[in-house]
């Protein structure tokens, strides 16, 4: 990969970052409401300790100033002091962050390598049963609401088939960790297939119509002519070609799967970014929740900017191009 | 008017337009009519029963932890659905559309800003921001519309530009060009109505994501407190633990609810798709 594609992208992806941190400052400010008087709670409280107040957050210096500081303070990795947890809220989010990742990371490569294999397959058995299957049961997936399906298999696999622990992230008595590996593989396990259910079929119609796309090229032409068999030409061209494009169809899908996150997240009471988003917002904990929404959006960004690169790498014509 | 009428049969003679409409229209038919359908009035505190009734003659599809008619709710239910589905279909459509034409026909600086802004607006994570914008503004009915049109707009701006760009390098454009028209007048009778046919198949995607995007924030319990709506029905039925006790129906039904509603509008978005473009059709074989 050449290094200027590289540094074009990284810049990209900070200008990105600085206009999420930007446009979460105005979103914060514009909504109504006054940080302090959140914080002091009580209306009575005279107004030398209310100005105070306001003064320790800094709010009584000019939006201008405010925003400066803002944008040092989140440089600097200070995104500001929980109410509940009583410490900086930056610690407590990335406490969270691997967690949000093992549940949406395994199950998204997962699917995406099942799904390379199925979509190449349908599209060679095109107009076939299979194919015209997948095709409706991705589309009926899109209306089917993601946390609905994840509490029918919690009902069905957990409750009454009694398989699968029904909450949480591990078993909290077991002490060694290879047991405790084994509780959280457990645990992460229905939210995992919920996740791989919904995504597995949109992957393969992306990756089939990738396929069908390459097959109309010339070069399979000049492939079949040369005598290359059909194994090879699947393995070879259409494979390898769909890969690329495919992580541009991951972009697209990243934003709402760490998003939905908070549904599962919920369901499974798995204690990731998203249910702190909703704890902060239960708790009326105003600085986590901002911190944690700004987290998640820098999270989308980074995870775009990673897509992007694979993407690249997988396609000389976009690095080059 | 025999142009529309052709449409019309084309639309309702494939199986999406049948399909979609006959369940849409039945849904229609319990959210107008819900006072007169619904066996019980789920806003009457007077009309509740036994608790956790499992379906039977006088509940057919049982009663929740409140002793209210599970039926009657989702019958109520659709009105908040549908609507909210219709009016962030139609305000996603108008907002994205005229976003969409004006990028597209003043170009330049313009053109490539409001790409930047759509390029963003579409990797934003909604559900997290929705969930801080209604912790401040609260849950209400509209608030809700806002967030989903706020936070819609940007797919289908992105599409209708690229329907603008193709259409204005027609021959008719520079015609009117030529013969003097202003760009307002270019935009609004040449490359607006160019669009209208993608902006009618966007809002019902459209209207579909944000049936269910309702169901997912009114599950987390940002739903409007006054209304009956399948979103809050499931986050009772979790928040309840309706599952523990046993209690399927009050989790079934709803979420069966929330995928006709939103089945049937996607279903109608590709019947639409379609019917304004029959080489589709063929494509597909």
């Amino acid at each position: 990969m050449s290094l200027s594609y590289l540094v074009r992208r990284l810049l990209l992806m900070l200008l990105t970052i600085f206009v999420a941190l930007t446009f979460s400052f105005i979103l914060i400010r514009s909504l109504p409401g006054d940080p302090a008087e959140r914080y002091y709670g009580d209306p009575r409280l005279p107004q030398e300790i209310k100005d105070e107040i306001k003064a320790s957050f800094g709010l009584d210096k000019p939006v201008m100033m405010q925003y400066f500081i803002f944008l040092g303070n989140a440089f600097r990795g200070d995104l500001g002091v929980s109410f509940t947890y009583c410490q900086k809220v930056v610690p407590v989010i990335v406490s969270r962050l691997p967690w949000t990742l093992i549940l949406t990371v395994i199950p998204t490569i997962l699917s995406m390598l099942v799904a390379l294999n199925t979509g190449v397959y349908i599209a060679f058995n095109r107009g076939k049963f299979l194919d015209r299957f997948m095709r409706f049961f991705a589309f009926s997936l899109n209306a089917i609401p993601t946390f609905w399906l994840a509490l029918l298999m919690v009902m069905g696999l957990g409750f009454y088939a009694g398989w699968f622990p029904l909450q949480g992230m591990y078993d909290p008595l077991l002490q060694s960790g290879w047991q405790r590996l084994w509780s959280v593989i457990q645990h992460a396990f229905l939210p995992w297939l919920t996740l791989f259910i919904i995504s597995t079929p949109a992957f393969s119609i992306q990756v089939r119509n990738l396929a069908l796309n390459i097959l109309g090229e010339d070069f399979i032409v000049t492939a079949r002519a040369k005598g290359l068999v059909q194994s090879e030409i699947r393995r070879r061209h259409v494979l390898r070609n769909s890969l690329g494009p495919l992580f541009s169809f991951l972009t697209l899908r990243i934003a709402g799967l760490v998003g939905g996150a908070v549904l599962i997240e919920t369901i499974f009471s798995w204690k990731g970014m998203g249910l702190l988003v909703l704890e902060a917002s239960r708790n009326s904990d105003y600085p986590l929740l901002q911190a944690t929404v700004l987290m998640t959006i820098v999270l989308v960004i980074i995870a775009n900017f990673s897509a992007d690169l694979l993407q690249a790498a997988f396609d000389p014509r976009v690095r080059y191009g | 008017m025999s142009g529309v009428r052709r449409k019309w049969k084309a639309f309702i003679g494939g199986f999406e337009g049948k399909v979609s409409l006959g369940i849409l229209s039945f849904l229609a038919v319990l959210a107008v009519f819900a006072p007169w359908i619904a066996p019980y009035d789920p806003y009457d505190i007077t009309q509740r029963d036994f608790p956790l009734d499992p379906p039977s003659l006088s509940h057919w599809l049982g009663t929740d932890g409140f002793g209210v008619d599970i039926l009657s709710q989702v019958i109520y239910g659709a009105r908040v659905s549908l609507t909210i589905g219709l009016f962030t279909g139609v305000g996603i459509a108008v907002l994205g559309g005229l976003i969409g034409v004006f990028a597209g026909t003043w170009g330049g600086a313009t053109d490539m800003l409001t790409m930047r802004v759509v390029d963003f607006v579409m990797v934003l994570p909604g559900l997290p921001i929705m969930i801080l914008i209604m912790t401040n503004l609260g849950s209400s009915f509209w608030v809700m519309v806002m967030i989903f049109v706020l936070f819609g707009w940007a797919g289908i701006a992105r599409i209708t530009r690229a329907v603008v760009l193709s259409e204005r390098n027609r021959g008719f454009v520079d015609a009117a060009r030529c013969a003097g028209a202003k760009k307002s007048y270019i935009l609004f009778k040449h490359l607006l109505p160019a669009t209208y046919s993608i902006l009618f198949v966007s809002a019902a995607f459209a209207a579909g994501g944000a049936i269910l995007a309702e169901a997912g924030l009114a599950f987390l319990g940002f739903g409007d407190p006054t209304l009956v709506s399948w979103g809050k029905m499931l986050n009772y039925a979790r928040t309840y633990n309706a599952m523990i006790l046993g209690a399927w129906w009050w989790i079934i039904f709803p979420g069966i609810a929330v995928f006709l509603a939103s089945f049937s509008i996607l279903l109608m978005g590709v019947g639409l798709e379609k019917m304004f473009n029959p080489r589709l059709k063929e494509r597909e074989r």
